[in-house]
């Protein structure tokens, strides 16, 4: 009875307040959309400046190698500094990479020297320098490929001719062995084992694979559950990261909001009222979980991420995760003076959370220190709870032992909620 | 521990007249300093008891360690002869300050205080529409609260509180900041529900009204009771019978100090000091005379404002 009409009050101030439905509605869309748009980027929408000192063939080879992944704007100049300013002039107008060409860049190739090409960034901008060097170097894979076959083709057919004159003095040299005098035998089996050595060496070189020089081995990504579902997976850590903006955020604010207008002091003025009052807060707020789960769940699955899910399973993990951070929301409204603070609890948690969750940066990468922070937050315990019941299709009894350990912390929690709601209230 | 889990089961024995509220020995210690220092009163069935003090005496803590919303230290409450435990749905708490949500309207806050308080929904809508209507603000029922006065939502605070038809009602400061026609309005509905036999407790600084009104009262200080009982008995108590008011036509310090002395040692209270003006109070009128024997020796020139009997507001003035 009480629960239901702490419920009602829960529903009616959220539908009252227009920005807080915005947040749980337009929030995940947004953050869904973002990420799953970040993982299929076309670089044909990436924008090149290319400057060539060199007037060479296979300069115009190497832009051309590029103009089908890039937008490219291409021009030749004479002078290095020339070349810079240009460059310059287009990364200031939007181009993201600039590239200068030197002038011995054919020169060098064709002489199986290799060039080096001078990459321009907007080095204000962090992490973009690493991003498109490795974009490019991916880029210009078929370009060197070719100037790696035609090196070949050219070794082939030196060796070849090499071989072949080789093969021809042989046959020479044992046509005329018979007629060699006796004193110049010695010197003549000498200068007929060298040739055969060279004709083996030869044959060697003749069978070199550049290719083999350049990347001796080769590897092959694969994912070790359902191919390369990796969409699927990181849908997951998205949702958890989601849950903890948004519920920590709200569920902190309703709390402050209770305490504002002296509700608590009502409800602890009267009787049995707080157990209630924290289980209002925790089904409403598992009821945002679905909120901000459906629309999420929507986009990832329109973008080609497969999933089996347990419906059963999927209900108890959205349910139980929602409560920890409605539990963690509570603790921090009951403990922050007023709005602002808790607005920046809540957001300092959030971001701990997104930094500590693998989505932008391997948590196995991270240092020792790091980890047991990790392992204090019940994120990867969540992540594990949601891909079992979204891509493995696991039960309940499957994933019991996963669900008791979130208990654990919920209990926890709990009592510490139950302390924040019984502490003194001096105001 | 033993101590508290026994108190918990244990009934306040019924002795003379039905008891609303007894409190015995309650005191409260925070971080070192004592908010309430060892306070026994009773508090009747169908009065209206006013707990007065000046700001900071800790008539709010007070109520607040009845309600348990304070951990009390020492001590002991009971509510109906109950531990509040057992007891504590008969009782109606309003805080000082507004304690509805502000982005309900009016019916929707008295549909959750209902809830609650533990009665019917039903119930707690037909107690609500029939306060609101002696409040005069029933027009205002689907209204946000927002829209109501200052005076308009302190009536309300009262309504939320008393939905539930609650046998004790205690009001922390419900006059604070009302004027003379909201005060009217509260002090009548407050009669109506004593002359029902509920028993009201308020904290106030409206000796004046207090007085009128109430039956009996506490006074506080400092954290500790400084007396209590009714009007005439506090009178009684503090032997405060007539209050004389002079005025010099000039005062000066020595003679001040000389007139301080002889007070302190005929036991005469000056309770008031204002430029030129004195109060005194006085147990009985020999000790008028005498005060004025001692100024005629002295050569001062005063003129007496008045002599009366002192209301709630001069005792007060004792206790400082």
């Amino acid at each position: 009875m009480k629960l239901l009409e702490f419920l009602k009050k829960e529903f009616i101030l959220f539908k009252r307040n227009k920005k807080q439905m915005g947040i749980v509605i337009a929030l995940p869309l947004i953050f869904a959309l973002i990420y799953t748009l970040m993982f299929s980027f076309s670089s044909v929408n990436i924008s090149l400046s290319i400057c060539s000192l060199d007037e060479g063939e296979y300069a115009d080879m190497f832009v051309n190698s590029l103009t089908g992944n890039f937008k490219v704007n291409y021009f030749k100049s004479n002078d290095s500094d020339n070349c810079f300013n240009l460059i310059k002039d287009d990364i200031v107008k939007g181009y993201i990479l600039g590239l200068r060409m030197p002038k011995d860049f054919s020169s060098r190739l064709l002489n199986y020297t290799s060039p080096t090409i001078d990459l321009f960034i907007d080095n204000s901008k962090p992490n973009l320098g690493f991003f498109a060097q490795s974009l490019l170097t991916s880029s210009i894979n078929d370009f060197n490929y070719g100037v790696i076959s035609s090196a070949q083709e050219t070794l082939k057919d030196n060796t070849e001719d090499i071989k072949r004159d080789l093969e021809g003095t042989v046959n020479m040299l044992e046509i005329i062995k018979p007629n060699i005098p006796s004193v110049t035998q010695t010197y003549f089996d000498l200068f007929y084992s060298n040739v055969n050595a060279y004709k083996t060496s030869i044959s060697t070189l003749n069978n070199f694979n550049l290719e083999f020089v350049v990347k001796p081995v080769n590897t092959n990504l694969m994912g070790i559950f359902m191919g390369n579902n990796n969409k699927g997976f990181s849908f997951s850590v998205l949702y958890i990261v989601l849950s903890v903006l948004v519920i920590v955020l709200l569920s902190s604010m309703s709390i402050i909001y209770d305490k504002k207008n002296n509700f608590i002091i009502r409800l602890r003025a009267g009787k049995n009222n707080l157990i209630p009052y924290i289980f209002s807060k925790i089904i409403f707020f598992s009821m945002i979980g679905f909120v901000i789960f459906i629309p999420s769940f929507l986009v990832f699955l329109m973008d080609n991420a497969f999933f089996n899910i347990n419906i059963i399973s999927l209900i108890t993990s959205i349910f139980l995760i929602s409560s920890t951070w409605t539990f963690i929301g509570c603790i921090i409204g009951f403990s922050s003076k007023d709005d602002s603070s808790g607005i920046m609890i809540s957001i300092f948690i959030g971001f701990l959370v997104l930094l500590l969750s693998g989505l932008f940066y391997p948590l196995e990468f991270l240092p020792q220190a790091v980890k047991y922070i990790t392992m204090i937050l019940p994120t990867s315990l969540h992540t594990s709870m949601l891909n079992n019941a979204l891509i493995f299709n696991a039960s309940i009894p499957d994933m019991l032992n996963i669900f008791i350990n979130n208990l654990y912390y919920d209990l926890i929690l709990l009592i510490i909620c139950i302390y924040f709601l019984m502490k003194p209230i001096r105001n | 521990m033993i101590k508290s889990f026994i108190n918990f089961f244990k009934k306040e024995e019924a002795i003379g007249r039905n008891k609303a509220l007894v409190v015995k020995n309650l005191s409260n210690v925070y971080s070192g300093k004592k908010f309430l220092d060892n306070i026994s009163f009773v508090v009747y069935y169908g009065e209206i008891f006013s707990i007065i003090g000046l700001s900071g005496s800790g008539k709010s803590s007070l109520l607040k360690n009845i309600l348990g919303l304070y951990p009390k230290s020492s001590g002991e409450v009971y509510f109906f002869g109950k531990h509040p435990f057992f007891s504590k749905k008969m009782v109606g708490y309003c805080h000082q300050d507004d304690s509805f949500l502000p982005d309900l309207t009016i019916m929707e806050n008295i549909e959750l205080f209902s809830s609650i308080n533990g009665i019917k929904k039903e119930i707690g809508i037909k107690n609500g529409i029939e306060f609101l209507k002696k409040f005069r603000i029933e027009k205002h029922k689907d209204d946000f609260p927002n829209k109501l006065s200052g005076g308009q939502r302190k009536r309300l605070n009262i309504v939320l509180s008393c939905l539930h038809s609650p046998k004790l009602l205690i009001l922390d400061e419900p006059f604070a900041g009302l004027d003379y026609f909201n005060r009217r309005l509260l002090w009548d509905f407050l009669t109506d529900l004593k002359n029902k036999g509920v028993s009201i407790i308020i904290t106030t600084h409206l000796l004046t009204e207090a007085q009128e009104y109430s039956s009996r009262m506490l006074i506080m200080k400092n954290g500790k009771k400084f007396t209590y009982g009714t009007f005439s008995e506090i009178r009684e108590k503090i032997k405060f019978n007539h209050l004389y008011y002079i005025r010099f036509n000039r005062l000066g310090k020595a003679f001040f100090e000389k007139l301080k002395s002889f007070c302190e040692f005929k036991k005469i209270k000056i309770i008031y000091t204002y430029k030129r003006e004195l109060q005194f109070a006085l147990e009985n009128l020999e000790q008028k005379n005498k005060i004025t024997s001692f100024l005629e020796k002295n050569k001062q020139n005063y003129v007496e404002i008045s002599t009366s009997e002192p209301s709630l507001d001069e005792f007060m003035l004792v206790s400082i």
